[in-house]
């Protein structure tokens, strides 16, 4: 299947999902969740909001959708509600106190995997490349979730998403200019982090 | 290009966002400019670290969605009049409960003279209360003889009052039964020379006999006591000696055994010997 009949096969399902077909919309949640899921666990690096986010994001998408005109635009669409989400939990978060203070130990699938594999290594059927691979990734959700809010959502549209500076400044309603400066500073910061925790390509591909 | 492309620039061109001729400038500053170039490799190298976060496959939730659409899906005009009537109709009840509170509790509020008053209950009542206050000072009567009256009449009252509480407790005083006192014996009558010896001597007598009492009272505790301890320490005595008189018994039995065992041992050892001279002597 090339991409042509993928872009029709989705703006089909897009289409019956809008007149209110349920199993367009299952779907449609099928094809999207993944990358819906993806995106909020990199911008709150903590399972549990990602869900929290992701899920709110269909809610609005199924009572939305009949709104969106051109649905050629359903990706900066999605993207659009999954931001405006972020932002408010993380704006939520930040407001409650006890959040701050006495931040619970939340659930993290990767460590989970980690943890058990540190408890029976030889019973796990992991490989060491997928052990190393998980550690890597929690230690890059880390870094991103150390750069601060408006750059983080930047670096992760452009370096994750793939989406254009102009596709961007659409999505968080800012201008061209500014998406480029914030992430320029996002890099920045997270080169400095890599630089403090000794992490370079080299390195990376040495352990590998 | 002489002019060093600002952040925006080089951001465009890291991402591949320039048009070809942007991108060629900006190539060629860089060729002349290594310090940026070197910048431009290490955000390179950061971007390269970053694709190294690969994406999960989450399990997908169960969304329970509605038979049928939900209700921002049906296109409802938008109704800034029946919002205004609503508003309207709200204000209009909300008056109509007020005033309804009002009758009910008999809301009475007025301003007169300057004064603004809110009261509830009846009228009636009302105008009871306004002509206690007539009574009372009105503002304006203010003269020095009026207020010189006042005060008379008030000293009066109180006077005729003080008056008949005091004459009220004087009947009351006088009603209690007054205490019958005997007539006193005076000091000398009493404190008579032989009397007083007499007392003395009844005294002493007295003392001597509860003496005597306490004295063969305790006499007799004593022996009571000395005798429970006797027999215990008796007791004590014969029980110990039993156990002395087993204890002896035991060792003597034990210096029999081992008395036997002995002689045993000897008996076996004096054969043994006999046994061996024999063989010698045969030898």
């Amino acid at each position: 299947m090339n991409t042509d009949e993928f872009m029709m096969q989705d703006r089909q399902i897009l289409e019956r999902a809008q007149r209110g077909d349920h199993k367009a919309f299952d779907q449609l949640i099928k094809l999207w969740y993944p990358k819906i899921y993806n995106f909020s666990y990199k911008y709150f690096a903590d399972h549990d909001d990602a869900c929290e986010v992701s899920q709110k994001t269909f809610i609005a998408v199924y009572t939305k959708l009949s709104q969106l005109k051109d649905l050629d635009k359903f990706r900066p669409w999605i993207y659009q509600i999954v931001s405006n989400y972020c932002h408010e939990t993380q704006r939520k978060k930040r407001r409650t106190w006890i959040n701050k203070h006495f931040p619970l130990t939340k659930r993290d699938p990767e460590q989970a995997v980690i943890s058990l594999d540190v408890e029976g290594r030889e019973r796990n059927l992991q490989s060491d490349y997928t052990l190393f691979q998980n550690e890597l990734s929690g230690l890059l959700r880390k870094a991103l979730s150390m750069v601060c809010e408006e750059q983080r959502i930047i670096v992760i549209m452009k370096e994750y998403e793939g989406f254009k500076f102009s596709e961007i400044a659409e999505i968080l309603q800012i201008s061209e200019n500014t998406a480029k400066s914030r992430l320029y500073y996002g890099l920045k910061k997270l080169k400095e982090i890599f630089k403090h925790w000794n992490i370079t390509q080299e390195n990376l591909n040495y352990e590998r | 290009m002489n002019a060093k492309p600002d952040q925006n620039t080089l951001m465009a061109y890291l991402y591949d966002e320039l048009d070809a001729t942007q991108k060629a400038e900006v190539e060629a500053y860089l060729t002349q400019h290594p310090e940026l170039s070197e910048e431009l490799y290490q955000l390179e190298e950061t971007r390269n670290i970053l694709s190294n976060l690969e994406g999960l496959e989450p399990e997908i939730p169960t969304f329970i969605l509605p038979e049928k659409p939900p209700i921002s899906l049906i296109n409802i005009p938008k109704a800034s009049k029946s919002t205004f009537l609503r508003n309207m109709l709200a204000s209009a009840a909300m008056i109509c409960l007020l005033m309804l509170l009002g009758s009910l509790t008999r809301l009475h509020i007025a301003l007169e003279n300057g004064n603004f008053s809110l009261s509830f209950g009846n009228q009636n009542s009302q105008n009871l209360s306004e002509d206690k206050k007539t009574s009372r000072l009105i503002p304006g009567d203010y003269s020095e003889d009026s207020l010189q009256n006042l005060i008379k009449k008030e000293i009066e009252k109180d006077k005729s009052l003080l008056i008949t509480q005091l004459e009220d407790l004087n009947k009351k005083i006088n009603a209690l039964p007054k205490p019958t006192i005997s007539p006193q014996k005076s000091p000398q009558e009493l404190l008579n020379r032989q009397d007083l010896d007499k007392l003395m001597l009844e005294f002493q007598e007295e003392n001597l006999e509860t003496m005597l009492k306490l004295l063969t009272l305790a006499h007799e505790d004593q022996q009571k006591y000395t005798n429970e301890i006797l027999g215990v320490f008796a007791e004590y005595l014969e029980r110990r000696r039993e156990q002395d008189l087993q204890k002896i018994g035991q060792n003597l039995n034990n210096l029999q055994i081992n008395q036997l065992k002995n002689q045993q041992e000897t008996d076996r050892i004096i054969v043994k010997l006999i046994e061996s001279v024999n063989i010698n002597h045969h030898n």
